[in-house]
């Protein structure tokens, strides 16, 4: 049986890859869940595991190629086949080069007289009809990206967009504003243009998301203060042996961590999500943080956060960020998150409102720690480092009250930590 | 009722109107005492008499170029080629005298030039042709190709009371296929040149096609059927001027378009019809517009060759489901 190698979904926004490196030969045989070949993508770089023991018996998309995700890379062939090994059709092409479609038309052409015109596909070939209701129904070209094709090599037909269409307006009764972030924009005449680029992928997914994510839940953001001095004092305090100790910086962000899970597991519908009319409670609270790379975020997740105390969170933490940053992330460590924390105050914000990384429901970003001059509770003047703290939430499922109860909770987490715990 | 054949409505054609009009006359190699080569005109001489049956000598350019001297004292002559494949020595008489009469000096020439095309078994290259590629691109010249019995008699009669020189193209292996054979109605009734039919409506992919290769594609559009796929078969009837609304709107509805015809695939007109399709209905288009159509080669008279030649059934059938899939 011929298996094919198809190039994997690493992640929502994800939606092309390149072959780095093939580490078998045509020819070679491979065993089940070995690694055939690496794969690079914005996010992350991976090896790709043989689905079936077999034969590595063509190769089809040349090192330094990239190609939409779902697109085939390379044939194995099971045992009891007749293994028939082609060569004459590895794409020899280098990298960043445009790869030829291979196209195989199952028509016989010295029976028939049939002209046909092979589409010019470079990533997906998309018919002008398709192309032409995708303009007229607000659908990008990214989204297009992500509708399963029934046609000729996995290609759109004008059913399967039509599908895709019924079953959008379905999901969505709102009569509000389509879903598109490639809106063209009403240029004033007197604006001259720098420079104009295409979004890359992981861009255009986040453009897209931050639109979805806008259109389907109803935003709240309230704002909190905490208190951070004793918790920077005993930052100040311990750093240093806590480097020696464990290898690397104590950051506040463990802290947030560790503050916010167990205010998850008090207020549990904040660690829920929507589907449909059904309110999903989540077991596990997997706990994604938001690293910024120069080609945008990625949210690597903290699975089962709750299970693990103050240092496997912090060793965990640093890890995922260390390997976000060097884009050695697997798929399971950027998927299935619960909640996210976004730390804009790393750079001076004060606070944010943040956009909801659906489908969870609140994501809580906390602002720069600064020192003021506050009037305690005695009526005295102190100076404190005050930091402001916001939540914002889905109003679907979240009403204010559950969200004032989580932010306070993660307050005093914050603002009286159980500094045993750390066991420094 | 009595159920005519296309042949029948053919003759029954040529009859009414030449009761209906003492102008109206027959000129053509053998059409009188013999009947002609296929038997369109047999009993018109006995009926109408020499004047109006006139047999010619084997000499196209003549018979063309005497009917268009008719047409322009006045008459309306409906001139039979033997086999369509012998216009071409009457090529000149229709391209640059006849089709351009009209536009150079005004006059009318209302003449009809019959022409038995097709295949024919074993008929061989010279006797089986489908020559109206040749003069769909003169301006000036109509051309019609009818596919049923009805349509062969309305478009018959709707060519001879038409101002301009109509070529009309009959397919010999449609005059005694009982298959095809209708009743037609007593009364008068014409078929306005330049109006397809939808022969079979279907909403996924549309065949269009004329003369005979409509029934083959009717074939294949019902084997189609069976799998869920409904293919709409668009008669086009007349070839010049061709209804390009109807092929517009068909096309607009199914997303797909074979264009089936008996012609060669090269300069056929299902070239034009995809470059009208690709032109003015492109963001229309869910897949490739295809062809099926004969083979470059001159007609061969071996029967596997011929087969191997012409379109059918089952390479249409292929075409069909290749787009259904694409």
């Amino acid at each position: 049986m011929r298996i094919e190698i198809v190039m994997p979904k690493l992640g929502e926004s994800v939606m092309e890859g390149t072959v780095a490196r093939w580490l078998k030969e045509v020819g070679a045989p491979v065993a089940r869940d070995e690694s055939v070949l690496e794969i690079s993508t914005d996010k992350i770089d991976t090896d790709v595991p043989a689905i079936e023991s077999g034969i590595l018996t063509e190769i089809l998309i040349a090192e330094g190629t990239t190609v939409s995700v779902g697109e085939t890379l390379g044939i194995i062939t099971t045992d009891g086949e007749e293994v028939l090994v082609e060569t004459d059709n590895i794409d020899e092409q280098k990298p960043d080069q445009e790869r030829s479609p291979v196209i195989n038309i199952h028509v016989n052409q010295e029976d028939i007289a049939i002209s046909t015109i092979i589409p010019p596909s470079r990533d997906r070939f998309y018919s002008p009809l398709v192309r032409r209701i995708a303009r007229q129904e607000h659908v990008s070209h990214h989204e297009l990206d992500t509708i399963h094709g029934t046609g000729i090599n996995g290609r759109v037909t004008k059913n399967d967009l039509l599908g895709y269409l019924k079953v959008q307006t379905k999901e969505s009764s709102s009569t509000e504003k389509p879903l598109r972030s490639d809106q063209e924009m009403n240029r004033p005449y007197d604006l001259n243009v720098a420079d104009i680029t295409t979004m890359n992928n992981v861009r255009m997914s986040i453009a897209e998301h931050m639109v979805r994510s806008k259109r389907i839940s109803p935003h709240v953001t309230s704002v909190s203060e905490v208190d951070m001095t004793d918790l920077v004092r005993y930052r100040e305090k311990v750093k240093e042996a806590f480097l020696k100790k464990e290898g690397f910086k104590l950051t506040l962000t463990p802290f947030f961590i560790s503050a916010i899970v167990d205010a998850l597991r008090k207020n549990p519908i904040i660690n829920a999500s929507l589907d449909g009319d059904n309110i999903v409670m989540w077991k596990h609270v997997n706990f994604g943080m938001a690293v910024g790379l120069d080609k945008g975020v990625v949210v690597p997740v903290i699975q089962h956060a709750e299970a693990m105390n103050f240092l496997g969170l912090a060793r965990s933490a640093f890890d995922l960020a260390t390997r976000a940053h060097a884009r050695r992330l697997s798929v399971d460590e950027i998927q299935g998150g619960t909640f996210t924390l976004t730390n804009p105050g790393m750079w001076g914000t004060l606070f944010g409102t943040p956009i909801i990384n659906q489908p969870e429901v609140g994501i809580l970003a906390t602002g720069a720690v600064k020192k003021r001059l506050e009037v305690m509770e005695d009526e005295t003047m102190a100076i404190r480092s005050i930091m402001m703290m916001s939540l914002s939430y889905d109003h679907r499922l979240v009403d204010g009250l559950n969200a004032a109860r989580f932010t306070e909770s993660v307050t005093q987490n914050l603002e009286i930590f159980d500094y045993d715990q750390i066991g420094l | 009722m009595i159920k005519s054949t296309y042949l029948e409505a053919i003759t029954s054609g040529l009859r009414e109107e030449m009761v209906r009009d003492e102008n109206v006359f027959c000129l053509g190699e053998d059409i009188g005492a013999y009947g002609g080569a296929f038997k369109v005109t047999q009993g018109l001489l006995d009926e109408f008499g020499e004047d109006r049956v006139m047999d010619t000598p084997l000499a196209e350019s003549a018979i063309i170029g005497a009917a268009m001297g008719a047409a322009l004292m006045g008459m309306r002559p409906v001139a039979e080629m033997q086999f369509a494949d012998f216009i071409t020595t009457g090529f000149n008489q229709l391209v640059n005298n006849a089709a351009k009469t009209y536009y150079r000096w005004g006059a009318k020439v209302p003449m009809v030039v019959r022409c038995p095309s097709g295949l024919l078994p074993n008929a061989g290259p010279f006797h089986a042709q489908n020559p109206e590629a040749w003069f769909f691109r003169v301006p000036g010249l109509k051309i019609v190709a009818p596919s049923t019995p009805y349509d062969a008699k309305g478009l018959l009669k709707a060519a001879i009371r038409d101002n301009n020189p109509v070529l009309y193209f009959e397919h010999k292996d449609l005059y005694r296929d009982k298959a095809i054979s209708q009743e037609l109605p007593s009364d008068d009734f014409i078929v306005p040149i330049g109006e397809a039919f939808i022969r079979r409506p279907g909403v996924d992919i549309t065949i269009i096609s004329y003369g005979k290769m409509v029934h083959k594609s009717l074939e294949a559009a019902e084997l189609l059927s069976e799998d869920g796929i409904e293919v709409e078969v668009l008669d086009l009837r007349s070839l010049l001027p061709f209804d390009k609304n109807m092929i517009l709107e068909s096309v607009k509805k199914t997303s797909r378009l074979l264009i089936v015809h008996e012609d060669t695939l090269t300069g056929g007109i299902g070239g034009e019809m995809a470059a009208i399709i690709a032109d003015e209905a492109f963001e229309f288009l869910d897949a490739p517009i295809r062809r099926v159509a004969a083979i470059d080669t001159p007609i061969p008279f071996s029967s596997p060759l011929e087969s191997y030649f012409l379109p059918n059934t089952e390479k249409i059938v292929i075409a069909l489901r290749d787009l259904a899939a694409y």
